[in-house]
């Protein structure tokens, strides 16, 4: 939301901005009706459960007769010797992730923005976005044979000076197995917003710029970057506001005891916990405590961006 | 002249059970029933529901059915929750099987079944209570679909039946609790309530081991070597199958390194918790674990295990298939079901393959047989399936009385090898009476359907009694010969699958024992692979105190207190 | 057309070969999964690693034993009906949302787009959520698959962002004119989206074309309204060798068992691949003067 900082503002009275408003917008506010309403009942009428978080949850209770324990279950995550570790691997593997795997899709989008051949572009973009729907299975069932003893990935890292055996039992290079798999598959799918994005650039400010005598790589400067920028930071804060988001599906199929070490995050260790006793209220409060670690990556990441070029979520 | 004997048979329980109702109290019956079924043993005075008062019955294992049929006069529907999504085959519903069909005549009751998808089981069981919509009847396999605070609970809740309180409506269930010596333990539990009907096995002395030592045969031959039985012997094994045949892992175990007990069983140890004379030990915290861990060391070393064993996908039993097809193993433990040729059809490339069961080593000739037996799912003559009723069910006694059908011989036999009419097309009759299904029929269907939805179509998939003997006589011989191997040890230190915490000491086992796990799978690993010195192993094990395990034991302990005090 | 500097020339046929590259490394594993989908059954079995050709030889008998399922063409069918009523529901509110958020000088505007996000943010999880649905009535019907979970706040904030850089002097001058903001949505704003509408539309079909959990779980009487998805899961978890209770297993129906796995992968992503060209026809420059900035 832009503010003008040079003029002092003098603010009207609440009541009288409030009438002005709906003067203005109420058609706005008709629209905005049908959302609200959806995500009152489908995301915040089942939100009031998180108080399952803070009880003892038991069916035969349900969510608001459940005694309250206050915060025994975060008690509980805290104090396991592994919790420092599981959110150090959360965040070293989200961190990494993003590092790697944001950046590469707007690599790919703007190599394919340059081809000219129609049909090319058309089926390169299409065969990219194909490993995206292959299940995960079968993808770390690959991977676990590229990291055996043996396997291509193990032989190309001990051509580089590894000596540590096969890849895939190793907790150093769990993480960039991990994140390198997820980049194979998901690049391709990833890239389209930003394909999308770059089909919507007004083809005039190309124009302009050649007439100024840009090359392409000056357009790509000038025009095409700042013509993405909004896309750019906004699924960048988005991204920060899954931080802790590292789900435990892909994590149970390759990690095995030789890599908890890296590999065991949170929902791979609240998975097992589910095993033993499925406590939901523990499932809630941990949930809690990831969303709330979002939130605030998500807050700051918004803040700065607002600061830094105006651009924000809200 | 069947119905004489039945009517004197009802007779003579109802006078027991008066006789038994006589001695202490005599309440009334709980619920009244709401149903229209003729059976006459309704009114009888029911019996605590103490495991001391279990009525008596002159009747083994349902030789003589007691129900009498139609169960109602109406035709009515139950509904069955049947979490067998993976059975069906290509059946599109349970109704269209042969047997159910024919038992929905002989009972006048129709069954709408209720499959949840497939690997979602054990959620859609939690969900039933979070509806507060249970269906009539509902087959839960405990370990895997339980309510959440446990049996006591669910029926204290007031959401599953007390069957303890409706015996008699139950006779042939009765029957079976009364042949074997050893099932008010597990039926009863820990209060003394009934939680459901638990299924059993049908001669169980044909012995039935799901998995055990298995070792390649075709190699052994090869370097001219018996089936080891001591340690020293599989390590000449080992070595010679590693020197002469240069196999990749003579000994194969999984990503966790060990095994799942059959080889250690030896030490005297089990991989967890396990049990001597009714007090629970814990594998790692005993000093023969110790000893144990410096062999696999040892054999580490020397190459004689898996030597990538940390890069497998399998979790213990049955290795990767591309190492077992490949001859990359030599010894593993193995389902029984793969034993002969299963994999050769499979695509083994080795046209002689061939593995045979091994006993469970021991340190010396001398030595008694180890007392280990991986039994999850069939303990003793019981199985871990519980048929559980919907207390609020509106056809209660209906319903009991349906299962109660399964406990009886013709209905049983029926339900494991196919109806009375399909006699000599879906199974025949051995010369002592008893039935064998026809190996043909089910694998080289005249129909043509597969062998699973042969299974669906003909039989019921796991019925409250299973008849062990039709799975052994489906089998080659072979296959038979392993299961002899293996069942002559007895699940003695095994920790029934029926002991149960509740639902406190649960949460507070669970708190610690998750972090315990993860550290104990961790540091085996390193131990074998030698990267932490089995020097450290009292550092190890003070640790392990320091996290809790003493806590996890004695939970543990009390939960089998209790069990034996049933 | 004009020429292009020898710069430009020299990156034009690297990049060609990295796409190129790029391509055969992203084909690979969908070359596997066709590969191993009609291989011999057994050699699959034997064979890790991924698979450049058909191992032994071709069968189609890994689909022929799916396509006995009679219940895959009706799954097949459930799952059109899902995507397309599911989509076009998201997409709607999607639409409104978005117009809604992008909109400056709405008093309550901050407020609406927090009320959004935080939605991506806090859930209450399976069991509420399961509630809701239950108390709705939805269960064990198709509306269960369609409406819950069919807005996707990530995807309202995408479309935002794409509304706002829509020039303000468009909508101004529409709105001096008197038009009502249905009419400058449909009338201005979304046909100058197209692109973002495709991506949308997109994201929506392939989040309801994957899914098979909502289903497993509000469903469970229902299974002749299984989707796709959900049924394959199950026809591959009934191949799947894990023997809680060990049965006799017979030759016939598992020797097609490790195709199985594969072919169910190709069954469900053949109907994407056909959708995508559909989409990439609408990725098309909009008519937009000046900058851009949100």
């Amino acid at each position: 939301m832009k503010s003008n900082k040079l003029l002092p503002v003098i603010k009207k009275p609440f009541n009288e901005r409030l009438r002005i408003d709906f003067k203005k917008h109420w058609q706005m506010y008709l629209i905005a009706l049908p959302v609200i309403l959806y995500f009152l009942i489908f995301n915040y009428a089942p939100m009031l459960g998180i108080v399952m978080a803070f009880e003892k949850y038991q069916i035969k209770k349900g969510i608001f007769g459940s005694a309250f324990i206050g915060f025994a279950h975060f008690k509980r995550l805290f104090t396991s010797p592994f919790f420092w570790r599981l959110v150090k691997n959360t965040l070293l593997i989200s961190f990494y992730g993003l590092l790697f795997s944001f950046p590469l899709p707007i690599i790919f989008a703007l190599c394919l923005n340059e081809v000219r051949n129609k049909a090319f572009k058309k089926t390169v973009q299409t065969i990219s976005y194909l490993p995206y729907f292959i299940s995960v299975v079968v993808v770390v069932s690959i991977l676990f044979d590229f990291g055996k003893a043996n396997g291509l990935i193990t032989n190309i890292a001990s051509f580089f000076g590894w000596d540590g055996g096969a890849v895939i039992s190793s907790a150093k290079w769990f993480r960039s197995l991990y994140i390198g798999s997820n980049l194979w598959q998901h690049l391709g799918y990833n890239s389209i917003i930003f394909i999308s994005a770059l089909a919507a650039i007004d083809p005039t400010l190309y124009e302009a710029a050649k007439i100024d005598g840009a090359n392409r790589w000056q357009q790509t400067l000038h025009v095409t970057l700042p013509g993405i920028a909004p896309t750019i930071v906004v699924l960048l804060i988005l991204r920060l506001g899954q931080i802790m988001g590292v789900g435990y599906e892909k994590i149970i199929l390759m990690y095995g005891p030789s890599t908890y070490e890296t590999g065991d995050v949170i929902a791979s260790y609240v998975y097992r916990v589910g095993i033993l006793d499925a406590d939901y209220g523990y499932s809630t409060a941990v949930n809690l405590f990831n969303s709330i670690v979002n939130l605030i990556v998500l807050c700051t990441a918004n803040f700065i961006s607002r600061k830094v070029n105006d651009t924000s979520i809200w | 002249m069947r119905k004489k004997v039945l009517s004197m048979l009802l007779a003579a329980t109802m006078a027991f059970s008066l006789l038994a109702g006589c001695g202490k109290n005599a309440e009334p019956d709980a619920p009244a029933s709401t149903s229209t079924a003729k059976t006459e043993s309704t009114d009888s005075s029911v019996t605590e529901a103490a495991p001391a008062d279990t009525p008596a019955s002159e009747v083994y294992k349902g030789e003589v059915n007691q129900q009498t049929y139609p169960i109602s006069q109406e035709k009515i529907t139950l509904t069955y929750w049947y979490p067998n999504a993976s059975s069906m085959g290509t059946l599109a519903d349970y109704n269209d099987s042969e047997f159910f069909q024919w038992l929905e005549e002989k009972t006048n009751i129709h069954i709408e079944f209720i499959v949840p998808a497939a690997g979602e089981e054990s959620t859609a069981f939690n969900n039933l209570f979070i509806t507060g919509e249970l269906p009539d009847i509902m087959y839960t396999q405990p370990q895997y679909h339980m309510y959440r605070d446990g049996m006591d609970a669910a029926i204290d809740d007031g959401y599953i039946a007390d069957i303890s309180e409706h015996l008699d409506w139950a006779p042939n269930y009765v029957s079976w609790l009364n042949s074997i010596e050893t099932a008010k333990k597990d039926v009863y539990t820990d209060s003394g309530k009934m939680y459901g009907f638990w299924s059993f096995w049908d001669n169980i002395e044909g012995g039935y081991a799901d998995q055990g030592l298995s070792i390649r045969k075709d190699f052994l031959d090869k370097v001219g070597m018996d089936v080891p039985t001591t340690y020293d012997e599989w390590e000449t094994v080992l070595t010679a199958f590693k020197d002469q045949l240069g196999i990749e892992a003579p000994f194969y175990t999984s990503k966790k390194g060990i095994d799942h007990g059959e080889f250690m069983a030896g030490f005297g140890i089990a991989p967890r918790f396990y049990q001597v004379d009714g007090k629970v030990k814990f594998g790692p915290m005993e000093d023969s674990f110790k000893d144990y861990l410096t062999l696999l060391n040892d054999w580490y070393k020397k190459g004689l295990l898996d030597p990538d064993f940390a890069t497998r996908k399998s979790t213990g039993v049955a290795a990767d298939n591309d190492m077992m097809l490949n001859d990359k193993v030599g010894s593993l433990i193995d389902w029984g079901t793969r034993m002969t040729d299963a994999y050769i059809s499979r695509g083994a490339t080795n046209p002689d393959f061939w593995t045979v069961a091994a006993p469970q080593p021991k340190k010396s000739a001398s030595d008694p047989d180890p007392a280990w037996r991986e039994v999850n799912n069939n303990y003793r003559d019981i199985q871990a399936v519980c048929l559980v009723v919907n207390k609020e069910s509106k056809h209660l006694e209906e319903a009991i009385r349906w299962i109660d059908s399964f406990y009886a011989k013709d209905v049983y036999l029926n339900a494991n090898y196919g109806i009375d009419s399909e006699k000599d097309i879906v199974w025949r009759e051995a010369e002592d009476g008893h039935r064998i299904g026809i190996y043909d029929f089910r694998y080289s269907n005249p129909d043509g359907l597969d062998s699973a939805t042969v299974a669906a179509k003909y039989w019921a998939k796991n019925p409250p009694v299973r008849c062990e003997a039709s799975q052994i006589e489906q089998m080659p011989p072979e296959r038979a010969a392993s299961y002899a191997v293996w069942s002559k040890y007895e699940p003695k230190n095994y920790i029934p699958v029926t002991v149960t915490m509740t639902s406190e000491e649960k949460a507070e086992y669970t708190q610690y024992y998750t972090d315990i796990e993860a550290y104990i799978e961790e540091n085996e690993v390193k131990f074998i692979k030698g990267e932490r010195s089995l020097d450290e192993y009292d550092d190890y094990r003070q640790t392990l105190k320091d996290m809790g395990i003493e806590k996890c034991i004695e939970l543990q302990q009390q939960s089998l207190d209790r069990y034996n005090n049933r | 057309m004009k020429r292009r500097s020898k710069g430009e020339k020299i990156f034009a046929v690297f990049n060609t070969i990295f796409l190129l590259a790029l391509c055969i490394i992203f084909f690979l594993p969908v070359w596997h999964v066709a590969m191993g989908s009609i291989s011999d059954p057994l050699k699959v079995a034997a064979t890790s690693g991924l698979y450049l050709k058909p191992l032994g030889e071709p069968t189609l008998g890994g689909y022929k034993l799916i396509m006995q399922n009679t219940t895959i063409l009706r799954s097949y069918g459930n799952t059109i009906i899902y995507v397309t009523a599911a989509t076009l529901f998201g997409l709607v509110l999607n639409i409104l949302a978005a117009y809604v958020m992008s909109t400056k000088d709405l008093l309550f505007g901050r407020p609406f787009a927090l009320f959004i996000v935080f939605t991506m943010i806090f859930s209450g999880g399976l069991v509420p959520t399961f509630m809701v649905v239950n108390k709705l009535g939805l269960m064990n019907t198709r509306w269960a698959l369609i409406i819950p979970g069919a807005l996707s706040a990530y995807n309202i904030i995408i479309m935002r962002t794409s509304f706002a850089g829509i020039p303000e002097e468009m909508l101004d001058a529409a709105r001096i004119d008197g038009a009502s903001e249905i009419k400058i949505l449909t009338r201005i704003i979304l046909p100058v989206s197209k692109s973002i509408i495709a991506v949308i539309v997109l994201f929506y079909a392939v989040q309801h074309w994957n899914s098979w959990f909502n289903a497993a779980l509000y469903l469970p009487k229902a299974r002749n309204l299984y989707p796709l998805q959900l049924t394959l899961r199950e026809i591959v978890l009934q191949s799947t060798e894990n023997s809680i209770i060990a049965d006799v297993d017979g030759q016939d129906v598992m020797i097609f068992r490790p195709l199985i796995k594969y072919a169910t992968i190709m069954i469900s992503t053949i109907p994407m691949m056909i959708l995508y060209p559909f989409v990439q026809k609408y990725f098309v420059t909009g008519v937009m003067i000046g900058s851009v900035k949100g």
